[in-house]
């Protein structure tokens, strides 16, 4: 019996399976193994932002904030607390959840850029509250040296990049998949009609408040786990992740995929992070070249990569459609 | 036996009452047109007993007050509406756009895909459900808006304009539609039209408003002979 699949799982198995033997086929090649993690955090987190600004339409800028919180509650954690970091890292998540939803609160009322501007006040204030915590979080060097995850004879760090790519990719697929689920569920409904149209939304019953408050709280998770598993991997957490390059380095990723159109932050990420470290020999210029991208990019595809198919089929319908229509016309 | 009692209703923008002072009932069971001149508060009126907007006085649905309750909370009580401009979720079908009166609008009952189902076939989109709703015609727009209201199984739908822009054709089979909802569902519909021989036609009584207030009420036939409405809305 032949069983067929169709073509959506069948090319989301390939992709799985290449990510998943990659590591064999670049035999360990450590510098490529850790690039490839980033791309998988950095998927994750854009992903997330995602499900805020293309899904749901809230202008959520606090994400990056989101991440640094659960980076630093994780690193926190396990130096003052003695949480053990495989317990740590999804604190950090819990952390950046529970602000999520702190900032959600004023901004129930709120649209469009005045969400942006209260959130973005949040990512601001940030550096301010780490160096005013100097004596902890030892303000802008950052927290190195602690304790890293260990499971059995295997550590957590860029230094094993063999074993801890496959510790990212475990949980970034988790991650993806529940990001996917919540798409596909009545929730993403929630998001979509809200987007889409508020009033119409909210007369069929769908309470708005409530779907606010849950894609901040899940969105601020995400980032806030994706944080504490950043700084697990790196050994180091400090104001620097919030200079404004990093925020605009993950919405380029979040614009380039596609806006609501996931997996297309995945695919931005790994497309920005791979150009980014293939282009690092160019020193400054890589910026201007990297920019030039995304520009041309956005002014040919303003709905980003994931656009493509849809392209070609469009073209392919425009180009050989017309010949159908003429052989049915010339049957008839 | 009223199902909608509005009681002293006024709703100001600044300086301007797009309502005011308006105090009027609906039957249950029966279709009330509202029509008057542009400006006259029709669609604001729509947006205060949906919750959009709030204002003073009191909407008493089936014996309850609306006042303070939120539009997700009264599409709950029973209450649905369509919008003038096709107002729906554009970028996912026509069944998903139904989908979300289906699952969010009832909070229990018969099977959400049962509902489904059961809207399109009778609405009469069975065919056109996996369209995108964005790329479908304005009056497969106006169904869906109409199919997405019928799923959250309403006792009273407040519809705005439902005719403007469709074509004698369309229009004649929403004028059909709206008695068949009324007979066979046995549901209470506002309409809002500016077309008085639809109004006429479909509405067992007409309200005409002008600057936010009632100026008439009553059966079609006595309301377009009233002097104040053929001076202010019908013309001479």
């Amino acid at each position: 019996m032949v069983v067929k699949m169709s073509k959506k799982p069948a090319l989301l198995l390939s992709v799985l399976l290449v990510l998943g033997l990659l590591p064999i086929a670049l035999q360990g090649n450590a510098r490529i193994l850790n690039i490839l993690s980033a791309c998988l955090m950095w998927g994750v987190v854009a992903s997330a932002w995602d499900l805020s600004i293309g899904y749901a339409h809230v202008w959520s800028f606090g994400h990056i904030a989101f991440f640094v919180i659960g980076g630093y509650t994780g690193a926190l954690g396990v130096m003052y607390l003695g949480i053990p970091p495989a317990a740590a890292i999804p604190l950090g998540g819990v952390a950046a959840a529970i602000i999520g939803l702190l900032i959600a609160l004023p901004c129930l009322r709120l649209h469009g850029i005045y969400i942006a501007m209260v959130t973005f006040g949040i990512h601001l204030v940030m550096p301010t509250f780490i160096l005013w915590g100097r004596d902890y979080t030892y303000g802008a060097t950052g927290l190195t040296g602690f304790a890293p995850l260990q499971l059995g004879q295997y550590t957590f760090s860029s230094s094993v990049p063999f074993f801890s790519y496959y510790v990212i990719f475990g949980v970034s697929i988790l991650l993806l998949f529940i990001i996917q689920r919540v798409i596909n569920s009545s929730i993403g409904l929630a998001f979509m009609a809200l987007r889409d149209s508020e009033p119409f939304a909210k007369t069929l019953g769908v309470d708005e408040y409530k779907y606010k408050l849950i894609v901040f709280g899940i969105s601020a998770f995400m980032a806030g786990l994706m944080g504490g598993l950043y700084t697990s991997f790196y050994a180091t957490i400090s104001p620097f992740v919030l200079e404004v390059s990093t925020f605009l380095m993950v919405l380029i990723m979040l614009m380039l995929g596609g806006l609501g159109r996931f997996p297309g932050a995945v695919i931005g990420a790994f497309v920005i992070t791979g150009l980014s470290e293939a282009l690092r020999p160019l020193l400054l210029l890589r910026f201007v070249i990297l920019g030039a991208i995304v520009i041309a990019v956005m002014i040919a595809m303003p709905e980003g990569l994931m656009a493509i198919p849809e392209k070609v089929r469009s073209f392919i319908r425009r180009t050989f459609g017309r010949g159908d229509v003429e052989k049915e016309e010339r049957k008839g | 036996m009223d199902i909608l009692q509005v009681n002293k209703v006024t709703k100001c923008f600044g300086e301007l009452a797009a309502v005011k002072e308006l105090s009027f009932e609906v039957e249950k069971g029966e279709i009330f047109g509202i029509a008057g001149p542009n400006g006259a508060g029709k669609t604001t009126l729509f947006n205060l007993v949906s919750g959009l907007y709030s204002g003073s006085g009191d909407i008493i649905f089936e014996g309850e007050n609306l006042h303070g309750l939120r539009p997700f909370q009264i599409c709950h009580k029973g209450v649905a509406r369509t919008f003038q401009v096709p107002t729906l979720c554009s970028t996912v079908t026509v069944c998903q756009n139904i989908r979300v009166g289906a699952h969010f609008g009832v909070l229990k009952g018969k099977s959400e895909k049962e509902r489904i189902d059961s809207v399109i076939d009778f609405v009469g989109l069975r065919g056109r459900e996996n369209a995108i709703a964005g790329s479908v015609d304005l009056f497969d727009k106006r169904l869906t808006m109409l199919a997405a209201a019928l799923a959250t199984e309403p006792r009273l739908l407040l519809v705005d304009e439902p005719i403007s822009g469709l074509s004698p054709r369309e229009a004649r089979d929403s004028v059909a539609l709206f008695q068949k909802i009324n007979k066979e569902l046995g549901i209470t519909i506002i309409i809002i039209e500016h077309l008085m021989k639809v109004l006429i036609e479909v509405s067992h009584r007409l309200m005409i408003m002008n600057s936010g207030e009632k100026i008439c009420i009553g059966p079609p036939q006595e309301v377009t002979r009233d002097k104040e409405v053929i001076e202010v809305y019908l013309g001479g």
